[in-house]
């Protein structure tokens, strides 16, 4: 990359700068005052890492086994697991952790954004905005600016977006009406956008897309408006559709027997809206899908109905599915199972295993064998849990038959889950797994609506019963070895925040409190060690980067973005 | 697609019914009555907001906001007429009817939605001037339209969505005339004696941060430089007007006319730092 350039300075004009860029196998012909802009010389030294600025994502730096400097994707790898292996910032010495700078998007909703970082430049999304930034400062580089969709209903007109995915010099985003969009990353500019939804209101998208291979794969929200869900994947370069996979088997298609025979499964929802995650030595993506719909009505959908509230294995070059497993057959309660799958290499009984852990919404945490879809444990994690007494030994839920009705039944967990989308953690150095729990019932009641297209496909009444009990939130640290929880901190604050949770080598788990701080404690012992108010509600996730050898850590919080480092 | 070219025949209808406000094209805006009247009224009850030119102030940007110049006429008068208080807007019932038309056509002006039937005939030909932008011309090399293109220079879709064509032709061939901030390009030395050269993608009063044509950001603190020095000049070749034939340029001025009229209303240009209209 040594470039030899005179300084435009001096020189007749800056002009013929632009022939001389990209020119190359082409000759610049007019080019009689060529200037390049560059670095001067080597120009090494007004750089401060080699790459630093440099956005060209590499199939290595998607596949990388450690969390870095960049944080890639939304989860910050393939695994979920959102371990950082920066270590410089520890319980030791968090207490001088202070913050650095705060962006402000002027967005009019909250962030559920986990900012991605490459080579020192942070990208985010609000709505259907992205915005490049100085990591360092918060200065903004480039913002792409696109309106709300108008006309939305239900999800999608809340025009919430969780981020993006980069690719060599491309950034790739979904948008409230399920457009993708790939932008160039240097400078914000559109390449391509591909509507990837039916022209319906009731598609929405609200996840960040996934990289895999030459694939950018994305799913969408609306599972409760009446919509048949799907994982689609688009080549990074055209953005032509490569193949789709729908959540809901087709009538004669394996698992379409878990159906009515109707045209309801049209409108059965499963609806994939969190990204997935990915093995590449097992070529297989791992996805979570929402509830099915009508989703406290179960009468007009009797069977299992898959693969709505499941985990899919599919083959990220065909969306092939290799395996299924069901959290929840029939699901009444709204309980989505997108809650990342984070994969876990690690003993289990002894053995060495290739794992998924996750914490369902509804209110156990699973272990399966992630090769097979083995089921090989589950626990508990809900307290007050009501609507079922256990899992079987095939994981299969035993349930207490909850049925919401006119009248309405309290079910444990009510209608934000035992836990949700927020990030679940696991750190291999202590071989825990950390999430965020809720303790709270509702009274479901339920009633027959038929499905009206534009209209939201609920069958919902939810409410909290009056006298009842104050809901509570836990930060939970699961042990592995022993199979059991290493701690449970219970929260106290204002009300549960929708944040997620990190780790890092340094020892420390990092999530959003209840009193709308960013908070870090002890990985090993919960023990808490250090909070910063951000004095907004928290619907996001944090992680953490590093320019410079400074480690960093970012979080949004209301329509802001906040970075912390060590002075 | 549909619902876009619904949203323009719409506005194109009821220009049609407000009457003539100018034509597509190279003409100047005309110039009468309703126009000073409806000039006046959005200086006195628009302008403290939204800006003497509609790109934004205290209040959003309304004459480059592809959404807003997509509305109806009708749509916009009843938004100057009851307001949007969630949005802080208030109404202005008080300009009544003829006010209100007459506000919202002097916002068509500043919008250079000048629509008035068909379009008047383009000087120049948009095939040939595509060529020329994706080929000799070599405009594409940092500019980008619809995906095609580099990614130093602004992105020019809808570029022209606002602008004359008089004034398109004028940042061609005399594109320093209104240097963008975010064109601007500074040279710096580091006090080590090293030089770099680059647009001014963010900067204040401590650092300052230079993309250069590979696309490299540089994140430079001002303690670390000897000496900054800011260029009168963009990037933008300054001989396009003796290179270029006054056909030729007449050619890139209608590409960029005619792509801008077939840009999607969702299409807005990818903007280096805050503007005004954001």
């Amino acid at each position: 990359m040594t470039r030899t350039c005179r300084s435009v300075f001096g020189l007749a004009a800056v002009a013929m700068w632009m022939m001389a860029v990209a020119t190359q196998g082409q000759s610049a012909a007019h080019s009689s005052t060529k200037a390049r802009v560059g670095v001067n010389g080597s120009g090494h030294a007004v750089r401060e890492g080699a790459a630093l600025g440099q956005i060209d994502v590499q199939q290595s730096d998607l596949l990388q086994k450690t969390i870095k400097n960049n944080w890639v994707s939304y989860n910050g790898d393939y695994t979920g697991r959102r371990f950082s292996s920066l270590s410089q910032v520890t319980p030791q010495n968090v207490s001088h952790l202070a913050a650095k700078w705060v962006f402000h998007t002027r967005n009019a909703g909250v962030l559920e954004v986990t900012p991605v970082v490459v080579a020192g430049v942070m990208f985010i999304t609000g709505s259907n905005d992205a915005y490049a930034l100085d990591a360092r400062t918060g200065a903004l580089l480039w913002h792409h600016a696109r309106g709300v969709s108008s006309g939305l209903i239900d999800d999608a007109s809340g025009h919430i977006n969780r981020g993006v995915a980069v690719l060599g010099t491309r950034v790739y985003m979904e948008t409230d009406n399920a457009h993708l969009l790939c932008l160039d990353a240097r400078s914000g500019n559109l390449i391509w956008d591909v509507a990837y939804a039916d022209n319906t209101q009731s598609y929405g998208a609200t996840s960040a897309p996934l990289i895999v291979k030459d694939k950018v794969l994305v799913g969408t929200s609306g599972g409760d408006d009446g919509v048949r869900g799907f994982v689609a994947a688009f080549d990074v370069q055209t953005g032509k559709e490569v193949w789709r996979f729908w959540t809901i088997p087709a009538p004669g298609e394996k698992g379409s027997e878990t159906w009515p025979v109707s045209e309801d499964y049209l409108l059965g929802g499963g609806t994939a809206w969190m990204p997935g995650t990915y093995d590449p030595e097992l070529n297989t993506i791992y996805w979570g899908t929402g509830n099915a719909a009508p989703d406290y009505d179960g009468s007009v959908r009797p069977g299992d109905n898959l693969y709505t509230s499941s985990l899919v294995a599919l083959d990220p070059d065909t969306g092939k599915l290799k395996w299924y497993f069901q959290f929840n057959p029939h699901d009444l309660y709204d309980y989505d199972s997108v809650q990342t799958p984070v994969l876990v290499d690690a003993m289990f009984r002894n053995k060495p295993r290739k794992l998924i852990v996750t914490a369902n919404r509804n209110g156990f945490l699973y272990i399966l064998d992630r090769a097979t879809g083995e089921y090989l444990y589950s626990k508990q994690f809900m307290k007050r849990m009501n609507w079922a007494k256990g899992i079987d030994k095939n994981g299969r839920p035993i349930s207490n038959n909850l049925i919401p009705d006119a009248k309405g039944v309290l079910v444990c967990p009510g209608i934000e889950g035992a836990t949700n989308w927020y990030s679940p953690s696991y750190d291999p150095q202590t071989n825990m797994f950390y999430f965020r729990s809720l303790e709270a019932c509702d009274v479901l009641q339920a009633k027959n609506v038929p499905f009206e297209q534009g209209r939201p496909y609920y069958s919902t009444g939810a409410r909290t019963p009056p006298g009842s009990v104050a809901s509570e939130s836990y930060i939970n640290a699961f042990d592995l070895t022993k199979l059991d929880f290493a701690w449970r901190d219970k929260q106290i604050g204002e009300g549960p925040a929708y944040a997620g949770v990190m780790t890092t080598a340094g020892g420390l788990v990092a999530f959003g409190n209840n009193a709308s701080e960013f908070e870090m404690d002890d990985a090993r012992t919960g023990k808490p060690l250090w909070a910063f108010r951000l004095g907004q509600p928290m619907h996001a996730s944090p992680m953490s980067y590093a320019i410079a050898g400074k480690q960093y850590f970012a979080v949004a919080a209301g329509d802001d973005v906040f970075a912390f480092a060590l002075p | 697609m549909t619902r876009n070219r619904f949203a323009v025949m719409l506005v194109c209808s009821f220009l049609v019914l407000f009457g003539r406000i100018s034509a597509f094209g190279q003409d100047e805006p005309r110039s009468g009555p309703d126009q000073d009247h409806g000039a006046q009224l959005y200086a006195s009850n628009c302008a403290y907001c939204h800006g003497a030119d509609g790109r934004g102030g205290r209040g959003p940007a309304i004459a480059t906001v592809p959404k807003v110049i997509a509305m109806s006429n009708q749509d916009l008068m009843g938004i100057v007429h009851k307001g949007e208080p969630d949005q802080g807007m208030p109404g202005f019932p008080d300009l009544g009817d003829p006010g209100t038309k007459a506000v919202v056509q002097y916002l068509r002006t500043l919008q250079g939605v000048t629509a008035d039937g068909p379009p008047a005939k383009l000087a120049g030909d948009p095939d040939a001037g595509r060529q020329l932008f994706f080929g000799e011309g070599k405009c594409s090399t940092c500019h980008m339209i619809l995906g095609k293109g580099g990614f130093m220079a602004t992105e020019l879709t809808s570029y022209a969505r606002n602008r004359r064509a008089d004034e398109i032709l004028q940042a061609i061939v005399n594109p320093d005339a209104n240097l963008e901030p975010t064109s601007r390009v500074a040279n710096v030395r580091t006090r080590e004696g090293q030089s770099l050269t680059g647009v001014v993608r963010a900067e204040d009063n401590l650092n300052i941060t230079l993309q250069t044509e590979d696309g490299r950001y540089h994140f430079l603190s001002r303690s670390s430089l000897a000496a900054v020095n800011y260029s009168d000049h963009s990037l933008m070749p300054r001989d396009y007007g003796t290179r270029l034939t006054s056909g030729e340029l007449d050619n890139l001025v209608a590409f960029l006319i005619v792509t801008s009229r077939h840009a999607p209303t969702e299409h807005a240009p990818a903007k280096r730092r805050w503007h005004h209209d954001d």
